[in-house]
């Protein structure tokens, strides 16, 4: 389900300028909702079992509190994702758009609303689908999901944060025992430009 | 005197016997029809069974069984909290009256639908999948999802499903799953505050259940309705159903019956003491009103099988007529019973009698021309009623009307006081001028609707919960749908394929928002889909071994999901419903639309040659409403017309003017049975032109009683009085009904019969002249 590359970049928003020892869920609320915008680049690896080499990818990505969510992948194909609050967009290069809403398709589209919780730290859904286990070890902070609900925990077994003033890598662990890794550099900060915002369009 | 009572003593006596041994037989006869029948209660099946489609009407018939037999909760437990739900799911599975029970699909049952789904993905591909298969971008899509972090791909799945034909056709299914999703293995909608309901749906055994039966059921279902409040007080529940409104239907009309049946009895009993100073007569009229009754009822069963509650709370206004008869007779006993034997005035009345039977007759028989089989009911039940009474009347009275008290001048002050108060020529005119005035007043007023959804009232409660599931689950009920169907399933289900890409076409061009299919390709289409697979798979699959994919090549089972094999299986949940398989083979699938824009776009694509139909039942028969409010508006005024003429013929000998007169009752009664629809504000529709019928029919007595030369003005005076009172006391009374339809009924005919009533003297005028 490639839609829930959502949980990224949400959990991209968590970028903890000060950390005490003992986080709590209000914590990560307070961070989550610091920056208004966030870029960052991306590579991913994914290791599945009986594959001989994993399979990598990299590209870019950016989360507006506004307008929500563009993930662009560059290599080795170029695939692009957008997604706000009621509807969401995958375009394969040289394909048309698969155009999921919330209002039409409102099982596939409930899984995003789903991970947008994490986006917004929303505590209620959070604590309903996922144990959390939040822990930090020489400024470097890692929260564990665990998701408790059906369809989440027939995929996944645990999807782990880990970062310092931004998250830096995001580690999936699926039910097979395969795994993903993403790994995210080049943070930046600053206020949409016009061009960037046309990307949301 | 007494000779003449002697001579035919045998001949009354055998007849009394022979018809006393009917009447029995008939008892027993309804009493055993009676237990064994069932009372209809649903407003569709009062409607014309004559189809103005070519669609097959077992097919429809089919489906309509199986949509009265579902029932529809949702559950909003408190805090998510899944106990009551499966509490409630448990205890319907308890019920004895109850066949299935779903919305629960547990990890047995998601397990099984996903190695159906992958048993048969070859045949069961979707659509989307094929073309992108054709089109050669399945591999991308493919590739998209082994990129996507999330996709939870295994190595397995990879192995075993390379070109993910199962994972595909899932997502693009649950693409079109409407406003229902499958929340902790739970059927599940969301309300516009975000709340979670859990609909749990249900099959009764029997769709034919009888009235105290599915009171019972409905009793039931409230019981365990209380019990799960008692348990868990904020859980919140709502109820679809037609059972439940069968049920409030059911309910009410009995109410109806009661209350009705009652009051116009003791009128009746109240006026007959009151004018016959003796128990007897009250005796002889109940008599023939439940000889009457039974024998109605007998021909009813006898001939539908079934009674409809309507026939039944319309029936009891029969009792005002049938009891008429018994008043005639009476009334020339009570007034002449010191002058001639009970034979005679049997003799004296009977062709009167014949002749108000006969008009009767006619009336209920016209009836019969409106194709609704309620109305039949109610000509049957009235037309065999009043024979019952009237042989009643005939073979049972002169024996049984012995000692009976003789008021010979009773109401004689009165009567000739009405009379003399007509006979002035300014009167007369004032009166009417003032009906003319009314009618005029009521006419301006007078509106058409042809609409049946408002010929009943249904209750509030369940009509404010069934919109709530309705904007829950985004699911109409206005049973608005394409039929398809064919001799076969397979040509039923190739139909279904060539319609659906019109559908589509039709959708993206926002005629409409939503359909539902069934999800079981045609024989030829599986075929279809594995000859596609095989042709683009091996490209495919080498562009994964490139990727160091190791995949097994797919191994091409040419089994064929079957209609039956689908039905069995997992994969139809949710949509068996939607198909119907006849005994003969004839096949069927319903598309339910949703969120209609433009019903003259969709209704064009209906072709009934390739046995695809728009059924829309409701328009169907709004319009076969006003096809028959037109058809009996002019057979009314035909048959006024003629009436007319034929009063102006017999009272031409007194002079144009009164010839003229002597139609005046019958238009005026008709005048202002109209008029009282727009002065109380009700609609006209086809009831209105029945009851006017009936108008006619009765109306015409009280004229014709009065012009008769034979009979004495005060004693016919006086048992039309008594014939109109009971009459309007029976008909009247259909007025305090709950169903708009009835209610509407009633009122035309009472102010219509009144007004025949009050103005026939104007006939009796001509007589004395």
């Amino acid at each position: 389900m490639k839609k829930k590359l959502v949980i990224l970049a949400s959990i991209l928003l968590l970028t903890f300028s000060t950390l005490s020892n003992a986080i709590t869920l209000n914590d990560l609320q307070l961070l989550f909702s610091k920056n208004q915008v966030i870029r960052a680049d991306f590579t991913q690896d994914r290791y599945i079992n009986g594959l001989t080499s994993p399979i990598h990818s990299t590209g870019k990505m950016i989360i507006s509190k506004e307008l929500g969510l563009w993930w662009q992948q560059k290599t080795p194909f170029a695939m692009t994702l957008k997604m706000n609050q009621q509807r969401m967009e995958q375009r394969i290069e040289g394909q048309a758009a698969e155009v999921i809403t919330a209002e039409k398709q409102p099982q596939l589209f409930q899984f995003n609303h789903l991970l947008t919780a994490i986006f917004t730290a929303d505590i209620k859904i959070l604590e309903t689908n996922f144990a959390i286990t939040i822990a930090e070890q020489n400024k470097q902070w890692t929260v564990t999901l665990q998701p408790k609900l059906a369809p989440l925990n027939k995929i996944f077994k645990s999807i782990v944060l880990n970062g310092k003033s931004y998250l830096e890598t995001v580690t999936i662990n699926d039910m097979q025992n395969d795994k993903t890794e993403l790994t995210f550099t080049n943070h930046k900060t600053a206020k949409l430009s016009q061009d960037e915002q046309l990307l949301f369009r | 005197m007494n000779n003449c009572y002697s001579d035919n003593r045998l001949t009354l006596r055998r007849r009394a016997i022979l018809w006393l041994i009917i009447v029995v037989g008939v008892i027993f006869a309804a009493y055993y029809l009676y237990i064994n029948s069932k009372i209809n209660s649903s407003v569709l099946s009062l409607l014309p069974k004559e189809q103005t489609n070519n669609v097959p009407s077992e097919l429809i018939e089919g489906f309509q069984n199986r949509l009265d037999k579902q029932l529809v909760w949702l559950i909003k437990p408190t805090n998510d909290e899944l106990e009551p739900v499966f509490w409630w799911y448990q205890t319907l599975k308890k019920q004895s009256f109850i066949s299935q029970v779903n919305g629960y699909f547990d990890e047995q049952f998601q397990k099984n639908w996903g190695e159906f789904a992958f048993q048969y993905r070859y045949q069961l591909l979707d659509s989307k999948t094929s073309e992108r298969l054709q089109s050669r971008t399945q591999l991308s899509w493919i590739q998209s999802q082994l990129y996507s972090p999330f996709s939870g791909i295994s190595a397995t799945e990879l192995e075993n499903d390379p070109l993910l034909l199962t994972r595909s056709s899932q997502l693009n299914q649950l693409a079109n799953s409407g406003g229902l999703t499958v929340q902790n293995n739970w059927l599940s909608a969301q309300d516009e505050q975000g709340n979670q309901w859990y609909m749990i749906f249900a099959e009764l055994n029997d769709s034919s259940f009888n009235m105290a039966q599915s009171h019972q059921i409905t009793n039931q279902l409230k019981e365990i309705t209380q019990q799960l409040h008692e348990k868990w007080p904020n859980v919140e529940i709502l109820k679809r159903g037609v059972l439940f409104y069968s049920d409030y239907a059911s309910s009410e009309a009995k109410n109806d019956i009661t209350t009705i049946g009652c009051l116009s009895i003791i009128g009746i009993v109240i006026l007959i003491i009151s004018i016959f100073r003796s128990i007897r007569p009250i005796i002889l009229s109940l008599l023939s009103i439940f000889v009457g009754i039974v024998c109605g009822l007998v021909a009813v069963l006898t001939l539908f099988g079934e009674i409809h509650i309507m026939t039944l709370v319309m029936s009891t206004s029969v009792i005002g007529i049938t009891v008429d008869y018994s008043l005639h007779y009476l009334t020339e006993r009570l007034l002449h019973g010191n002058q001639e034997s009970p034979y005679a005035s049997l003799k004296k009345l009977i062709s009167t009698l014949t002749l108000a039977l006969c008009t009767s007759f006619i009336a209920y028989i016209i009836l019969l021309i409106a194709p609704f089989p309620g109305l039949k009911q109610l000509s049957i039940f009235a037309i065999f009623g009043l024979i019952g009474a009237f042989l009643t009347v005939i073979c049972w009275y002169p024996l049984l009307v012995n000692k009976l008290p003789v008021r010979e001048h009773i109401g004689y002050q009165l009567l000739n006081c009405w009379l003399n108060f007509w006979k002035h020529k300014q009167i007369q005119w004032m009166m009417v001028l003032m009906a003319t005035f009314v009618i005029g007043y009521g006419l301006i007023n007078l509106k058409v609707d042809d609409d049946i959804g408002k010929l009943q009232t249904l209750p509030s409660e369940l009509q404010q919960q069934e919109q709530k599931i309705i904007s829950i689950t985004r699911q109409t009920t206005d049973q608005k749908w394409f039929i398809v169907f064919g001799d076969t399933a397979e040509q039923t289900l190739q139909r279904l394929e060539q319609f659906l890409p019109k559908l589509d076409q039709a959708k993206s061009s926002g005629y409409f928002e939503q359909y539902q299919s069934i999800n079981l390709p045609s024989r030829q289409k599986q075929q279809q889909n594995i000859a596609i697979v095989k042709q683009y798979s091996p490209e495919i699959l080498s562009a994964l071994s490139q990727m160091g994919i190791k995949a097994n090549p797919p191994s091409f089972e040419q089994s064929i999901i079957t209609a039956q094999l689908w039905q069995q299986s997992e994969l139809s949940q949710g949509r068996k419903l939607l198909w119907l398989t006849l005994q003969t083979g004839q096949s069927a699938t319903l598309i339910p639309i949703n969120g209609i824009k433009n019903i003259s776009e969709i209704k064009k694509l209906s072709e009934i040659d390739q046995g695809i139909y728009w059924l829309d039942r409701r328009d169907e028969f709004n319009t076969m409403f006003t096809y028959y409010r037109i058809h009996l508006s002019q057979l009314i005024t035909g048959a006024v017309i003629f009436i007319c003429a034929c009063f102006i013929f017999y009272h031409r000998k007194y002079g144009l003017k009164a010839a003229l007169k002597s139609t005046l009752p019958t238009l005026l009664s008709i005048g202002i049975a109209l008029a009282m629809h727009g002065i109380i504000n009700q609609t006209l529709n086809l009831f209105s032109m029945l009851a006017l019928i009936l108008v006619i029919g009765i109306g015409i007595d009280y004229s014709l009683f009065l012009s008769n030369n034979k009979s004495q003005t005060q004693s016919a005076l006086l048992a039309v009085t008594m014939a109109a009172l009971t009459t309007i006391l029976s008909f009247g009374l259909l007025i305090i009904s709950h169903t708009i339809a009835i209610k509407g009924f009633g009122l035309v005919l009472t102010s219509g019969i009144f007004t025949a009533f009050l103005f026939a003297p104007l006939v009796s005028n001509n007589k004395q002249k």
